[in-house]
C-alpha cells in the first residue's frame, strides 16, 4: 500500500504547439466492425497505410476481418446475423489525436518504424509501444492517430519528451 | 617518446586551441584532436595502466581499437567512466583521469603488484581463494575489481534520444571505399545514407600522398560533395554498433560529450561494409612497452592530428602493407629502422619514456616502436548478421564468407588492402553488380605467438593475459576458444578482443597443432564499441518506463485526495483522504458494510465475443457451463489453461443469443484477450467468433452495501430495481447514453456495477457521489474492496491461487464432475495430479491474537522437522468483524476445518485454526438483499 500520486503526473492539456502541432479530435463516433467480409462491405470507405483519408465517414483496415469505422450512421451493436458482422461502439475507447506541422513525420518516427513508401492493409501500428491506428487526414503532413484511452496520458507525454 | 606536431600535417584546427587536464596536470590540445593525440602531442607517454598488473601503458592505437588509454572524463558537472582517449574529441576545460591508476598513470601506487605476477597467473583466484571459503575474499576482490568509477552524481540532462529510420543503402565506413562505394549507389539512383564514426570522413585516407591523382583531402571532398549531390545522407561520428533482428541496425551518434548519443535504429535494403581494418600486436618479449604502437595508428596520428610519434622510430612488420605509412613518416622527418621478425627473436626494453628493440644481441633506443602484425579485417557486423568468416592463408586473416544476403563487404573489411583495387571493389559494390575479390598485390609472412618462447609477452594489453596465461589455460584444458576467453578474459577487455583474439586464438592453434581456422573465433556479440546505457533507454524511462493505464476518472479521484497506486498495471485510487491508511481503508470498509461504497472499476475487463459460434466457443473456454445462460443473466465461472491450473476468473454476461461480454480481472485483459484470441484462432472457426476488446470504452462504477439501491435508484433509471436479481445485467440508457446494469458483488453485499461511455463516467460518477452524500456514503479504494472481498472468501487470481491451483482447489468441483461438453483444461483436471488428496486447498485461517497473519507465512507439519503444507494468500483486519482474517493455500484443506496448525514466517512461530473461506454472512444474505 503505496500513496504514489506525486509520481504521475495529472494528465494534462493533449494540446502541444511547437515544431509540431498536436490537437484532439472529439465528438467522433468509432465502431469497431469485424466479419469475414467486412473490408468488402467497406470497400468504398477503407483506409490502409499510407492513403490521406478526405472524408468525413470513412473504415479504417485493422486486419482482414476488422475495421474502425468512423464517423457512420448509428450502427446497432451487438452481431448482426443477415451481414454477418460484430459491432461494438468504441466512441469513447480510443482518443483521436491530430498531429501535423513540419516536424510531424519526424515525430512520429521517434516512436515507431514507419514508412510512407510500404504500403501496409492494415493502418495499426505500435508507436512508442502503444497500439494505435495510424493515417494521414485530409493532408500528407496531418496524421491522425486513435490511441486508446487509458494510454493517452502516457502518448501525449512520449511526444511531448521527445519535443 | 618525444612526439610532437608537425606542419602542414592533420586535419585539427591549430585556430583553437583547447586547454584540458589529465591526471592534475593542464595542457593544451586544438579543436579536432582527441584527448589521445593532444597528449600524445604533448610529450605524455604513459596514459593508463593495465587492469591486474598495473603495468604502465601507452597509446596502441588512434582509435577505436585502442585497449591501452582509458579515462574518466569531466566536463562540467558531468562525468563519465571508462572513455577511449582515442575516441574522444576535445574540448574545452575537460578533465581526465586514467582509470586504474592512483594517483597517477606515470607513477601507480598499485605498480607493485607486478613484483607478484608469477603468482597471479590465469585463474589464480579461483584457485587461491577457495579456501576456507571465497566469500570470506570476494568482497575486496569486487572492489579491486573493475575499471573506472561511476560518478554518484547521476546528470539529470543525459538522455539519449531514439528515432527510427531506412535506406535503401547503408553504408558502414567513411573510408575511401565507403565513399566510392556511397557515391555510386546515389549516383545509381538508390537512396543512401553513409555512416562513419568518425568526425571527419576519410578513414585512413588521409595516409596517402594521394588518392586517383588528387590530395586525400580534396578527393573526400569530391566524394563527399557528389554523393550529397546525388542525394545521399551522412551521418558523422555515428557508429553502427550492431546488427539485430531482421537486419536492423543499431546506430549510435555521437552528440558531444555533454550529451548522450542518439540511437538511430537504421533499416536498411542493402548493407555496404566498408569497416576498414585493424593493426595486429607482434606478440614478443615487453611488447607492452609503452611507446610499442600500432604502425598503421602513427600514420593516424601524423595524417589527421599532425602528430608525428617521435623522431627516432623503429617499424617491425611481417607485410608490405605499411609502405604508404612509412613513407608518410619518412616525408614528415621520421627516420625509420626497419626490422624483420624473421631475422631473429626480438625483445623490447626501456621504461617509461624510452623505447627501444633488441634483436640478435644488437640493442638499440628509439623514440618509438612501430609494429605492424598484419591487418584484421573488421567483420563485427558481418558476423552480428550470421555472415560466415573464411580464413584467408595469403592474408593470415579472417575474411567475410558465406554472408546474408543483404549484406557485402568491400575494401580492407573484405581483406581488399591495396586502395585501387579497393576503390573498383567498392564502386560494384554501390552499383550492386557482383564483386569478385581481388588477388592480394602485398606480402604477409605469418607470424604469431610462439608457445614455449621466453619472456612476458601480452596478448592482451588492458586484461594482462600474456602468452603464458594461454598455455596455462591449454594445460588445464580451457582449449576451446570460448573456455580461454572466460578463463583467461581475453578479449574481455573494454576493446573486446580488437587487439588480442587474433593473437589468442593463434597461440591455442599453436599450443594444440590445429590450424587457425580450426580453433575458430569467439562469438562476436553488439555493441562493437561500449555504449551507454542510456542510449538503450532513451525516452523510457520514469513514467514512460511502464507507463500505467489511467483512469478517466483520476482528475475526480485527485480532487478527493485519493492516493494512487498501481494496481494491475492500472493507476487506481488505493483509498481516499488523509490519515492512517490502515484506519482509512478500515472506516471505509465500515462506511460500505453501513451504508455504500463507491467504486471505480473502470479497469474491469469487458470483452465482447459475439458471432454464431460464440457461445460453443465459451462453452469449451469457460471450466463452467455457458450454454444454459439466458441472456441477460451473468455467470462467475474459470477459464483455465490447458492444464487445467485457473488462468483468470470472472463473470460472464449474456446480452444475446450470439452476444457475450466477458467482464475478467481487472489486471488481466490483456492476457484473457490474447487467451480467447489464441482458441478464436486455433481450434475453433475464426469467420464466425468475433473478440472486442471494450474495456476502455466503459468506465464502471460500483455502488455497494444496503444503501446501494437507494444511491442507484436516484439515477432514474428505466428499470425495476426491486426485481433486479442478483447476477443478472440489464441494458438501458441514462441521459441519452447506453448504459449496463450488472447486479453482481465482489464484496459480498449488494452491488450494481453501472457501466457507461467513459466519456461519460464524471457525470455518472458526480451523481452516484452526491446521491451516496446523502446517505452517509462516499468513495472507496481498492484496498477497502479487497479487505472486504477476503471477508467474503472471494479471491484474486495470482494473490490467492498458484501456478497450480486447479477450480476444484477453490471449492468449485461441480462443473469438473457434470460438465459434459469438452472445454478447456478438461483433461488435466482427470489426471492423477490433478486429483490428489493433498492438493492445495483455499481454506480460511483465524487466530486468536489481534494480531493479523504474515501474507507468504508457511503452514507446517508437526513433524520433528516441519514441512511446508500451505502458505497465507491474503490476510487482514476485519473492521467488519473486528478479527484478524486470512485465506491460505493449505494441503488436505477442505478436509482439515477445525483443525490448530503451526505456521512459521521469518523465524517466528505462530499458530491458527483451519476454517471454512468465507468469514462474512456465509448464508448470503446481504449478497442477495434486494
Amino acid at each position: 500500500m503505496r500513496d504514489d500520486r506525486d509520481r504521475w503526473d495529472m494528465p494534462s492539456d493533449l494540446a502541444f504547439t511547437g515544431s509540431f502541432e498536436l490537437r484532439e479530435v472529439e465528438d467522433t463516433k468509432q465502431y469497431l466492425v469485424s466479419g469475414v467480409s467486412v473490408q468488402r462491405q467497406f470497400a468504398s470507405d477503407l483506409v490502409t497505410w499510407p492513403d490521406v483519408v478526405d472524408a468525413e465517414s470513412y473504415a479504417l483496415s485493422l486486419r482482414r476481418d476488422q475495421v474502425l469505422v468512423v464517423n457512420a450512421p448509428v450502427m446497432a451493436f451487438g452481431y448482426d446475423a443477415e451481414k454477418g458482422i460484430a459491432i461494438t461502439d468504441m466512441s469513447s475507447g480510443y482518443r483521436i489525436l491530430e498531429l501535423s506541422g513540419p516536424d510531424a513525420w519526424v515525430q512520429l518516427k521517434r516512436g515507431a518504424e514507419l514508412r510512407l513508401d510500404m504500403p501496409s492493409r492494415s493502418v495499426m501500428r505500435c508507436v512508442f509501444g502503444i497500439d494505435v491506428m495510424l493515417y494521414r487526414f485530409t493532408s500528407e503532413g496531418c496524421f491522425r492517430l486513435h490511441v486508446p484511452r487509458a494510454m493517452v496520458p502516457a502518448f501525449r507525454k512520449h511526444l511531448a519528451e521527445e519535443a | 617518446m618525444s612526439a610532437h606536431r608537425i606542419k602542414g600535417y592533420g586535419l585539427i584546427d591549430k585556430a583553437r586551441s583547447l586547454s584540458f587536464r589529465f591526471d592534475g596536470k593542464s595542457y593544451l590540445g586544438y579543436e579536432g584532436d582527441t584527448l589521445a593525440s593532444a597528449l600524445l602531442a604533448s610529450g605524455v607517454r604513459v596514459m593508463g595502466r593495465s587492469f591486474k598488473y598495473h603495468r604502465p601503458r601507452g597509446i596502441w592505437s588512434a582509435w577505436a581499437d585502442d585497449p591501452n588509454a582509458i579515462m574518466n572524463v569531466r566536463q562540467g558537472s558531468l562525468e563519465l567512466p571508462n572513455c577511449a582517449a582515442t575516441t574522444t574529441y576535445l574540448s574545452e576545460g575537460m578533465e581526465a583521469r586514467a582509470v586504474n591508476a592512483w594517483p597517477s598513470a606515470a607513477f601507480d601506487i598499485k605498480g607493485g603488484l607486478d613484483l607478484f605476477h608469477r603468482w597471479l597467473g590465469a585463474g589464480f583466484y579461483y584457485k587461491t581463494f577457495m579456501w576456507p571459503d571465497w566469500r570470506l575474499f570476494e568482497p575486496s576482490i569486487r572492489a579491486m575489481a573493475g575499471l573506472g568509477a561511476v560518478s554518484p552524481d547521476a546528470p539529470d540532462d543525459y538522455l539519449a534520444d531514439q528515432t527510427h529510420d531506412h535506406c535503401e543503402v547503408l553504408v558502414v565506413g567513411g573510408g575511401a571505399a565507403g565513399l566510392a562505394a556511397a557515391r555510386a549507389a546515389a549516383e545509381a539512383g538508390q537512396n543512401v545514407c553513409l555512416v562513419d564514426d568518425q568526425r571527419v570522413l576519410g578513414g585512413s585516407g588521409y595516409q596517402y600522398r594521394e588518392i586517383e591523382g588528387d590530395g586525400a583531402s580534396a578527393w573526400v571532398g569530391e566524394q563527399k560533395r557528389a554523393f550529397l549531390a546525388a542525394g545521399a545522407r551522412v551521418l558523422e561520428e555515428t557508429t553502427a554498433f550492431g546488427v539485430y533482428d531482421h537486419g536492423l541496425i543499431g546506430l549510435a551518434q555521437n552528440r558531444g560529450f555533454g550529451s548522450a548519443p542518439r540511437l538511430l535504429r537504421m533499416r536498411a535494403d542493402r548493407v555496404i561494409m566498408a569497416s576498414g581494418a585493424y593493426d595486429r600486436p607482434i606478440t614478443f618479449p615487453n611488447n607492452d612497452k609503452p611507446g610499442i604502437m600500432s604502425l598503421f595508428a602513427a600514420g593516424e596520428f601524423l595524417a589527421r592530428y599532425g602528430v608525428l610519434v617521435g623522431r627516432e622510430l623503429a617499424v617491425v612488420a611481417n607485410h608490405s602493407l605499411g609502405e604508404a605509412v612509412v613513407s608518410l613518416l619518412e616525408e614528415a622527418g621520421a627516420n625509420i629502422s626497419t626490422f624483420d621478425p624473421s631475422d631473429g627473436p626480438i625483445r623490447a626494453f626501456g621504461g617509461k619514456s624510452s623505447a627501444g628493440l633488441q634483436q640478435n644481441g644488437t640493442r638499440r633506443g628509439f623514440d618509438a616502436v612501430l609494429t605492424s602484425g598484419g591487418l584484421t579485417p573488421v567483420v563485427h557486423l558481418w558476423r552480428h548478421a550470421g555472415g560466415k568468416l573464411d580464413w584467408c592463408e595469403q592474408r593470415q586473416a579472417f575474411l567475410p564468407g558465406d554472408g546474408p544476403g543483404k549484406m557485402c563487404a568491400v575494401g580492407a573489411a573484405n581483406g581488399t588492402y591495396d586502395l585501387d583495387q579497393a576503390l573498383e571493389e567498392a564502386r560494384s559494390a554501390g552499383r550492386n553488380t557482383p564483386i569478385k575479390r581481388a588477388a592480394l598485390r602485398d606480402y604477409v609472412t605469418p607470424l604469431w605467438p610462439k608457445p614455449g618462447s621466453l619472456g612476458r609477452q601480452w596478448i592482451d594489453f588492458q586484461h594482462d593475459v600474456t602468452l603464458k596465461d594461454v598455455e596455462l589455460a591449454a594445460r588445464e584444458n580451457y582449449v576451446s576458444v570460448e573456455h580461454l576467453k572466460r578463463y583467461t578474459t581475453l578479449g574481455m577487455a573494454s576493446d573486446q578482443g580488437k587487439t588480442s583474439n587474433m593473437a589468442g586464438l593463434a597461440a591455442m592453434a599453436q599450443i594444440q597443432g590445429r590450424s587457425i581456422p580450426e580453433v575458430g573465433t569467439t562469438t562476436f556479440r553488439p555493441p562493437f564499441v561500449p555504449v551507454p546505457l542510456e542510449l538503450y533507454r532513451g525516452h523510457h524511462r520514469e513514467q514512460l518506463w511502464h507507463p500505467l493505464k489511467r483512469l478517466p476518472l483520476e482528475p475526480q479521484h485527485r480532487a478527493l485526495d485519493a492516493a494512487l497506486g498501481e494496481y494491475g498495471g492500472w493507476l487506481r485510487p488505493g483509498w481516499y483522504g488523509p490519515g492512517e491508511v490502515n484506519e482509512v481503508v478500515a472506516e471505509e470498509v465500515r462506511m460500505a458494510r453501513k451504508t455504500a461504497g463507491i467504486f471505480d472499476g473502470s479497469p474491469l475487463g469487458k470483452i465482447e465475443v459475439m458471432g454464431p459460434d460464440a457461445e460453443a466457443f465459451l462453452n469449451f473456454i469457460y471450466y463452467n457451463t455457458i450454454r444454459t445462460m439466458k441472456p441477460g443473466q451473468l455467470r462467475y465461472g474459470f477459464m483455465l489453461t490447458e492444464t487445467g491450473v485457473v488462468f483468470d476468473d470472472g463473470v460472464l454476461a449474456r446480452l444475446g443469443t450470439d452476444h457475450f461480454v466477458v467482464s475478467c480481472s481487472s489486471s488481466h485483459v490483456d492476457g484473457v484477450v490474447r487467451h480467447l484470441e489464441a482458441w478464436r484462432q486455433d481450434g475453433n472457426n475464426p469467420d464466425r467468433i468475433f473478440i472486442h476488446d471494450a474495456t476502455q470504452h466503459w468506465a464502471t462504477v460500483t455502488v455497494t452495501g444496503p444503501k446501494a439501491r437507494d444511491i442507484v435508484g436516484a439515477l432514474g433509471l428505466d428499470l425495476d430495481l426491486a426485481g433486479f436479481d442478483h447476477m443478472s445485467l440489464r441494458e438501458t440508457s441514462w441521459k441519452g447514453a447506453a448504459l449496463r446494469i450488472a447486479r453482481v458483488s465482489f464484496s459480498g453485499d449488494a452491488s450494481y456495477e453501472i457501466s457507461i461511455a467513459a466519456s461519460q463516467a464524471e457525470a455518472l460518477w458526480n451523481v452516484l457521489l452526491e446521491t451516496g452524500r446523502t446517505h452517509e456514503a462516499g468513495p472507496i479504494g481498492i484496498e477497502a474492496m479487497s479487505l472486504m472481498r477476503a471477508e467474503k472468501g472471494f479471491i484474486i487470481i495470482g494473490k490467492d491461487t498458484d501456478g497450480e491451483t486447479m477450480p476444484h482447489d477453490l471449492g468449485f468441483g461441480a462443473p469438473r464432475l457434470k460438465k459434459t461438453a469438452a472445454y478447456l483444461g478438461d483433461r488435466s483436471l482427470r489426471n492423477a495430479k490433478a486429483n490428489d488428496s493433498a492438493r492445495k486447498q483455499l481454506v480460511g485461517l483465524t487466530i486468536a491474537v489481534p494480531d493479523i497473519l504474515p501474507v507468504g507465512a508457511h503452514v507446517v507439519s508437526e513433524d520433528a522437522r516441519p514441512v511446508s503444507q500451505g502458505y497465507v494468500t491474503s490476510s487482514y483486519f476485519s473492521p467488519t468483524l473486528n478479527i484478524p482474517i486470512a485465506l491460505a493455500l493449505v494441503e488436505s484443506g477442505a478436509e482439515r476445518i477445525g483443525e490448530h496448525v503451526s505456521l512459521r514466517h521469518l523465524g517466528n512461530t505462530l499458530s491458527a485454526t483451519i476454517c471454512a473461506p468465507c468469514f462474512f454472512d456465509p448464508e448470503g444474505k446481504r449478497l442477495h438483499a434486494g
